[in-house]
């Protein structure tokens, strides 16, 4: 097998970035409120996964949904982990991805948690650890599945020379679990519209399925029936609902009523079994950051087997002597607001001032539930190509698991880098870039 | 007992495309059974029906025409049987709401229902200390009053001393939850309180100081007032000023 660093995919680094640009990929950022939208680099070194890695990754995160998803099901329906005292109640219903909307629903299928991004860094110690559960709306499969799709056109030989699992079957697996989860009727995916950050993989996810991109107001309720008006005036049932709107805005009759991008009863028509919405309001309760410490013990619990994937070492400020080691190890501690998402909430100790650490402290003794600790997990460098040659830079992975009936994990994933040398917090909407993730078939 | 209760909108404005949620159905459970449920609403129009995450019954609509009001009535018999011994949502019961958190006044309350010493029945006492300690004046408050803030004025309606009660309970870690129904003698909706108490929802109503009993029917229930709100609507309004609305219920219960 050749080197990577000398594969002719490398020359093509700036025809990507130009085609890419071409097609549209970008994200949308907010600055003081008002909407930018930038392109994402792309670096054309890619995150290599042998296969026999990958078989072991794959097991681990199909572990790992299947408790979580089990774990929502249990939370808004009998509720036995909290009874048999394995998570503590107020870790539940004190959080606030906890929604009591959602009590005793029946998702179609039984499945919350649809599409999960599951963020995982590989140590120095080549051990992976999770970083991260997002079972909300995660976001970023359509950057490998487009790059990959132009770096076969830019660089066909390159694929000849290694034996890459293909990742364009993404579109195949999503509306593989969209008609799974359907209750009959067409499927739709809802955007709240361009200004989102994601439009871009709103309108190319819907391209690639041959599911109807829709915004709320496409969509009405009748005698709890979802419908979608179309073009011609008339009406169609809808079956499922890929909706890429936070649970907030979803339905403002049953969440907050200002919302003007949601559908009206959109949750009640669920709640009665006649649509299936992916992924199911609610899910917040499972991807907590403070929640995450309690995954390795749902695995016990509900699957009786031992964790395969393992946490990045994590202390809750909530137990006693978690909060005594959190405060002797401040300084090599990463501290994160259990409620911000993004990349945002998240500090790092040894970068605080004095007072900053005097007044984090304070806050964390007043609102020790808040917060979660976390070692600095030293991962690997990837190289990105610069002007000035090859440069190391920290990158994590979004694995993707697709769940109808059963947890697949898709062969690929999005490799996001940050540009900045000292930094260690690789999320796009902090600048940085991404790379196509290739994952060995041999 | 008979009930009839009529819940009237009144917009300033002709409205449209008006999607509403009505929670105004008395439900069946241990507590209580309902018979002869009958429904009317004007202007007419197809209605369906769902239970929100807490069992209680929702009546939903959709009025696509132009309108200047809405209006329901209910109209059914209750027979009380007991209470509830449903606990399925009780644990997340516990847990103070935005409503219902606790401040100075309603620490002190709780200070000095602990202090007043005997007395095994803790929710009878915060419900006698908040009777005795608030006054009742329509108009005090407002339906966003929270807990706290109606104790430090002392006073406010039903609303007000059932959030006070529930900020007290809640406190003490007691699973308690917020009542919406109708009461005999009481031409209005009221509210009162329910705690969890040997396996077994107890009624408290600390705007009269009484046990919620046989005068009471229960609509429905939740963590406080927003969990039971009778009315939730969105509509658009042809003209371009803000659409100003009025609530009006009327109940009539009798033996």
């Amino acid at each position: 097998m050749i080197d990577i660093h000398e594969m002719d995919l490398l020359s093509s680094k700036d025809l990507m970035n130009d085609q890419l640009a071409r097609y549209g990929v970008r994200f949308g950022i907010y600055k003081n409120n008002v909407f930018h939208e930038q392109l994402f680099p792309y670096d054309p070194i890619p995150r290599v996964i042998g296969k026999e890695e990958f078989d072991f990754l794959e097991k681990g995160l199909q572990q790992r949904v299947t408790a979580l998803n089990t774990f929502i099901l249990d939370i808004y329906g009998k509720k036995q982990i909290i009874k048999d005292g394995v998570v503590p109640e107020e870790f539940v219903f004190a959080g606030s991805g906890y929604l009591a909307q959602c009590e005793g629903m029946t998702p179609p299928g039984g499945v919350c948690s649809h599409i999960s991004g599951i963020d995982l860094v590989l140590g120095k110690d080549g051990c992976w650890y999770i970083l991260e559960d997002n079972l909300r709306i995660p976001s970023g499969a359509s950057y490998p599945m487009i790059a990959r799709k132009l770096e076969r056109r830019c660089s066909p030989s390159t694929f000849r020379q290694f034996q890459i699992e293909d990742n364009r079957d993404y579109a195949d697996l999503l509306r593989g679990v969209m008609d799974y989860v359907s209750t009959g009727g067409v499927p739709v995916i809802l955007t709240p519209g361009r200004y989102n950050a994601a439009y871009f993989e709103h309108s190319y996810l819907a391209e690639q399925t041959g599911a109807q991109l829709v915004s709320g107001q496409d969509l009405f309720v009748e005698d709890n029936c979802l419908y979608c008006r179309n073009f011609d005036g008339k009406k169609e049932r809808v079956g499922v609902v890929y909706r890429r709107i936070s649970d907030d805005y979803l339905d403002p009759l049953n969440f907050l009523p200002e919302s003007l991008i949601g559908v009206p009863h959109i949750f009640d028509v669920f709640r009665a079994g006649n649509v299936a919405l992916m992924n199911t309001p609610g899910n917040g309760v499972a991807d907590d950051k403070g929640i995450y410490y309690f995954v390795p013990k749902m695995i016990r619990y509900y699957l009786h087997e031992e964790p395969i994937l393992s946490n990045a070492p994590i202390f809750l400020p909530f137990y006693e002597e978690d909060m005594k080691y959190v405060l002797d190890h401040f300084d090599e501690l990463v501290l994160k607001d259990v409620a911000e998402a993004g990349g945002y909430g998240v500090r790092f100790a040894s970068s605080m001032t004095r007072q900053e650490k005097e007044d984090f402290i304070a806050a964390l003794k007043k609102e020790p539930r808040r917060f979660i600790a976390q070692k600095v997990v030293d991962f690997q460098d990837i190289d990105i190509c610069t002007d000035e040659g090859f440069v190391p830079r920290k990158a994590d992975l979004r694995a993707f698991v697709l769940y109808g009936k059963e947890a697949v994990v898709w062969k690929s994933g999005l490799t996001r880098f940050t540009t900045d040398p000292d930094s260690y917090i690789v999320n796009s909407s902090q600048g940085g870039g991404f790379k196509d993730t290739w994952v060995l078939s041999q | 007992m008979h009930f009839n209760y009529s819940m009237k909108l009144d917009f300033d404005q002709p409205v449209q495309e008006h999607h509403f949620t009505l929670k105004c159905l008395p439900a069946d459970s241990s507590r209580q059974q309902i018979c002869g449920l009958r429904i009317a609403v004007d202007p007419q129009v197809r209605l369906w029906q769902g239970l929100d995450g807490f069992g209680n019954r929702k009546m939903m609509g959709y009025l696509k025409e132009s309108h200047d009001h809405l209006q329901v009535d209910v109209l059914g018999s209750a027979w009380i049987r007991g209470e509830d011994d449903d606990l399925s949502d009780a644990l997340l019961m516990k847990y103070p709401t935005r409503l219902t958190q606790a401040g100075p006044a309603v620490r002190e309350i709780c200070r000095a229902v602990l202090e007043s010493g005997a007395g095994e029945d803790f929710p009878r006492r915060v419900m006698e200390e908040v009777y005795k300690r608030m006054t009742y004046i329509p108009g005090s408050t407002g339906i966003f009053t929270t807990a706290e803030e109606a104790a430090q004025a002392g006073s406010g309606v039903c609303q007000d001393y059932a959030h006070i009660m529930l900020a007290v309970l809640r406190l003490r870690s007691i699973p308690c939850r917020y009542v919406c129904g109708m009461l005999e003698g009481e031409g209005q909706s009221h509210a009162w309180v329910e705690a969890l108490s040997g396996g077994r929802w107890a009624g408290y109503d600390p705007t009269n100081c009484v046990e919620a009993g046989q005068r009471h029917i229960v609509i429905s229930h939740g963590r406080d007032a927003g969990d039971c709100q009778i009315n939730q609507g969105i509509f658009y309004a042809a003209g371009g000023s803000p659409v100003r609305q009025q609530q009006q219920i009327h109940v009539l219960v009798e033996q």
